[in-house]
Order: C-alpha cells, then sequence, then structure tokens
C-alpha cells in the first residue's frame, strides 16, 4: 500500500466509510504499533511528567472563557453533568453507573420476548426543588445552591445535596409557619421535616408543611408522589393529606402516589402500620399493602400483596413497569422528561421493562422502541406514540 | 468552576493519563504531539462535561476519543516511513481478527454511524449518496431534486459533524 492508499483508508475509518475488512485491518495496526512500539517511562519520568501536565491542563482550563450552566429545566431532557459536587469518593465509581443486563418484554397474545442489554450509563438525574415560604417567596434549591443555611420562624434550614433539613429551633406557636417544597419534572428530592420525618418527593411532586409539629397531630399535605420514613411519635399522629384521601400513620414508611393524571391514589405501606381514609371509607392496612381509591368511587380497595420492589422503584433510580400499558408508561416519562405526550393511533401491548432513570430520553425512547411494538417520533417537546 | 467538579477531573486525569500517555506515544512515535493528544481529549471532556452522554465505561471513552486522534494525527503525517511499513505488514500477514479487534471495530462503526444517524434526513441521504454509491454532487442533485450547491453544502455539513466528533 501506498501513502495515498494508506491515507485514504484512514480518512474511511474516520468517516465511517471503511469496510469491515478496512476496519479490522486499522484496528489490527493500531494494535500492532501501540505493541511494537519502543518506548517506555524513563526512571521517575511519569511523575514529572504527570504534575507537569496536570498543572498545564489545570491552567489550560481556567483559561478558557467560563461557561454558564443551565439552571432551568431543559425542554427536552439535556443530560446533566455527569458527575456532581457529591460524586467524589473514587472517581472511578463516577462512571460505574451502568444498570446491569435488564428485560423488556412485551406482553400481548401471545407472548413474546424481546430482550436489550445494557443501555450503559446515562445522565445523572438533577436534583432541584422549589422551596416556597410562608408568605411566598420562593427559592429553588438544586446541586447548583448547595450547603446554604437559613433562617426561618424558630426553625434553621440547611440545603445540601438534594436535601432540605428543618432542625427545630422554637416550638413557639407563633414561630410557626407553613412551607412547601415542590419538584418540577425529571427531579426528584429529599427533605427532613422538623419532627425527623423523612421524606422522598419523586418528579412533579410537593409537599406542604409546617415548621414544626406542635398539638396533638403532625399534618401535612402532597401531591404527585411521596415516600415518607416517618418518625415515631406515639403521642403525636402523622397525617397526610392527599386529594381527598388521609393516610394516618403511627410511625412508619409508606409512599403515597396520586398524580393528577392518575386514575386511582394509592398509598403502598413498608413498613408499620396506616389507616387511610378517603370520604366516610377506612381501612387499616398492613405492611405490603396497597390501598387503592379510584377517584371517582367512594370506596377503599386493599391489595394485600402490593408489589413493593416496582412501587418503589423510582426511589431506588429506576422506572419499573410491569404489565404497564403504553399510557401509564408515557405519563411517567412525561414527569420526568418534561415532554407532551401525543398518540397517532391506539397501542394496545403491554410492558415489562427495567429502565435505569438518569437515562436521557432519546435512549429510553429507543428502549421501548427495541421491542418494535411501538414507534415514537420527537418534536421539540411532543412526543408522538405510533405502532 | 466549582472545585469540587475540578477535584473529580484531577482524580480522573490522574487515573487514566499515564496508560494513554503510552499508548500514544508508541503509535505515534513523538512524546510532544503524544503530549497534545492527550491535553486535547482531557479538555474537551472537561469542556463536554455537562453534555456527555456516554455508552460505556469512561476508560473507553477516552481509549477510543486518543485513538481517533492519533489516527488523524497518522493521516496527516502518513507519509512517515514507520506508519507505512507497519500497516503493510499487517496487512501482508493478514491475520484473523481477534474478538477483541472485532470488537472494536464494531465499536469504532457504531460511534459513527451514531455520528451518521443523528444527521438530518437530507444530510444524510446525500452523505451516503456520495460515500456509499459513490456518486458525483451532479448525480446526487438530480437524483433527488436539489442543487449541486446544496448537495455540496450538505455534504460540507456533514463532514463538519464527522470531523467535530473525531476530534474532540
Amino acid at each position: 500500500m501506498d501513502t495515498n492508499a494508506a491515507k485514504s483508508l484512514l480518512r474511511r475509518y474516520l468517516e465511517g466509510d471503511a469496510s469491515q475488512d478496512e476496519l479490522i485491518l486499522v484496528e489490527q495496526w493500531y494494535q500492532a504499533m501501540a505493541e511494537a512500539g519502543d518506548w517506555d517511562w524513563a526512571e521517575g519520568e511519569q511523575q514529572q511528567l504527570q504534575t507537569l501536565l496536570e498543572n498545564r491542563l489545570l491552567e489550560r482550563i481556567a483559561a478558557q472563557p467560563a461557561e454558564i450552566p443551565s439552571r432551568e429545566t431543559p425542554a427536552v431532557v439535556r443530560p446533566m453533568p455527569f458527575w456532581g459536587k457529591r460524586a467524589l469518593g473514587a472517581a472511578a465509581v463516577l462512571f460505574l453507573l451502568a444498570m446491569g443486563v435488564w428485560l423488556l418484554f412485551i406482553r400481548q397474545r401471545p407472548q413474546s420476548i424481546a430482550a436489550v442489554e445494557n443501555p450503559g450509563v446515562g445522565v445523572k438525574p438533577h436534583n432541584t426543588a422549589i422551596l416556597t415560604l410562608a408568605g411566598g417567596k420562593t427559592i429553588p434549591l438544586g446541586d447548583s445552591a448547595a450547603h446554604w443555611t437559613g433562617r426561618q420562624g424558630g426553625v434553621i434550614l440547611r440545603n445540601d445535596s438534594g436535601q432540605v433539613v428543618y432542625v427545630p429551633a422554637s416550638e413557639k406557636a407563633s414561630d410557626i409557619v407553613t412551607n412547601t417544597l415542590a419538584t418540577p419534572t425529571g427531579s426528584q428530592y429529599r427533605l427532613v421535616l422538623p419532627d425527623g420525618t423523612k421524606v422522598w418527593l419523586n418528579a412533579s411532586s410537593s409537599i406542604t408543611y409546617p415548621t414544626a409539629f406542635a398539638g396533638s397531630q403532625r399534618r401535612v399535605t402532597t401531591s404527585g408522589e411521596v415516600y415518607f420514613e416517618v418518625a415515631r411519635q406515639d403521642q403525636q399522629p402523622f397525617i397526610v393529606q392527599q386529594g381527598g384521601m388521609t393516610v394516618q400513620v403511627l410511625g412508619t414508611s409508606f409512599d403515597v402516589n396520586g398524580y393528577d393524571d392518575e386514575a386511582a391514589l394509592r398509598t403502598t405501606l413498608l413498613t408499620g402500620k396506616v389507616r387511610v381514609g378517603w370520604g366516610a371509607a377506612d381501612r387499616l392496612i398492613a405492611p405490603g399493602g396497597q390501598a387503592v381509591i379510584e377517584k371517582g368511587g367512594s370506596e377503599i380497595r386493599v391489595n394485600g400483596n402490593a408489589d413493593i420492589e416496582t412501587i418503589m422503584a423510582w426511589k431506588n433510580g429506576s422506572f419499573a413497569f410491569r404489565d404497564a400499558d403504553i399510557g401509564s408508561i408515557m405519563r411517567q416519562a412525561a414527569r420526568w422528561y418534561d415532554i407532551r405526550v401525543v398518540y397517532a393511533a391506539k397501542i394496545d401491548k403491554h410492558f415489562i421493562a427495567d429502565i435505569p432513570i438518569n437515562v436521557p430520553l432519546a435512549d429510553f425512547l429507543k428502549l421501548l422502541e427495541a421491542t418494535d411494538q411501538v414507534h415514537f417520533r420527537v418534536e421539540g417537546k411532543r412526543v408522538i406514540v405510533m405502532p | 468552576m466549582a472545585v469540587d467538579d475540578q477535584l473529580a477531573f484531577t482524580r480522573l486525569y490522574r487515573r487514566h493519563w499515564a496508560m494513554l500517555f503510552l499508548t500514544t506515544v508508541r503509535v505515534i512515535g513523538s512524546k510532544e504531539d503524544a503530549e497534545d493528544i492527550i491535553q486535547d481529549v482531557f479538555a474537551s471532556l472537561w469542556n463536554r462535561r455537562s453534555e456527555l452522554q456516554l455508552t460505556s465505561s469512561l476508560a473507553a471513552y477516552l481509549q477510543t476519543a486518543v485513538k481517533y486522534k492519533a489516527i488523524h494525527y497518522i493521516e496527516k503525517n502518513v507519509h512517515r516511513r514507520q506508519y507505512l511499513d507497519t500497516l503493510n505488514k499487517v496487512a501482508e500477514t493478514a491475520a484473523p481478527a481477534s474478538p477483541e479487534i472485532l470488537l472494536q471495530a464494531k465499536e469504532s462503526l457504531r460511534s459513527i454511524q451514531a455520528v451518521i444517524g443523528k444527521m438530518p434526513p437530507k444530510m444524510r441521504e446525500v452523505y451516503r449518496l456520495s460515500r456509499q454509491e459513490l456518486l458525483t454532487h451532479r448525480e446526487i442533485a438530480h437524483r433527488l431534486g436539489i442543487s449541486e450547491e446544496t448537495v455540496k453544502k450538505h455534504i460540507q455539513n456533514a463532514l463538519q459533524l464527522l470531523s467535530t466528533f473525531r476530534d474532540r
């Protein structure tokens, strides 16, 4: 091969035009040169060079014009930094976010199976929320506003790595005010209430609560999907209100799900004991149980064997779909990816899948498309669902 | 630039740079130019840290980025004896591809196809007709009912996209 042929070969490799044989040839060549190359570190050279090059690199970076990080919720999911302020520890850990193998099945009649492997590393979900103080003042929270401490009424608030913590400083009734913490689409946030109760907010959710729990009950109001680990306080039952549903707890961990666009309100109990109220109806649920309230109806249905893992997948970084219809899947997607979903035709299929929540929208859709039972077209913020 | 980001980045650098440097020097045969390549790759990584989507490990990403830059470098300097000699030797030996090599080849192809796949349909079509069916600009213009000027622009843009990917 002469110079021109070689040049042409490399050009085709770099432009994606090479044939399989040519690709192999170039890869083999690269490997051969890497192996045959007879250069190696001189004594102490590596350490020396490392320091030198590292400094040069950091200088070079510092000399670049500063970037303005985007704080807004993206119109279509824009991947967030693939490492955040918290993600220190070993740098190696940052990139081992691969969720391993997962399987995507579809069920129709008859059964067919499609397997998709390892969607790989996606993006780190961002944690942002808006805190609304009594009096209406709003404070945006997020990775970029880490570590602030504020005082409100008789309470000290600390915002730290995706979590707001309330530390009571006064029990005076006059000091107690109401705050609201809300998450936008595509974001989760955590909260520790003044009694120590831990709260996880899924996307598009909110919780309204007092800055201190005085009185005979601890009452909060929620919307969307919120998970609680309630601090035990026997003399002061903890009460969650969502829609017309009330959930009364003593000390326990449970998930409340009641998005506006879902047909039912669900409370799933993990540990402890909970009493769910709806109008005149009233049911006690045991751990592992789920109370389901159809919004148009008047009764509470209790399912004793809730699929806890699937229901709590969001808190553990995953979408979990079990025999889910496309509507349910896309409603969840819409809370995470800030999209508007439009259906070109009715899709009659059901899906079983586990998808990490940090996967960009394009990949999320691609994974579903791999079943060949549904297809998508994305136009800006609109996602069109087609058979 | 947050201190924490920089700290994480520095750790990354320390973890990966030596291996990449070693390989690059051996492949292209120049320490200074290898330095440039490694620095460029890391600087680019830093700049793109908010938008990068990795489909495999970071090490793999860095190795591929460095490989592309190295091959680009060689393409520009291919008259140098050492490259041609090795190339011809490898071609003559015609060894069957090891699984590792096959994987690399597949990976390279996939990365490029991904870039091509992301091109707007018209651009992609023009590029394909040009590169795979080897049509002239005039033939493409005629086939698609557009002007030769437009064809030329599409190709330029396509190459620009690919070179951005390649030179990142």
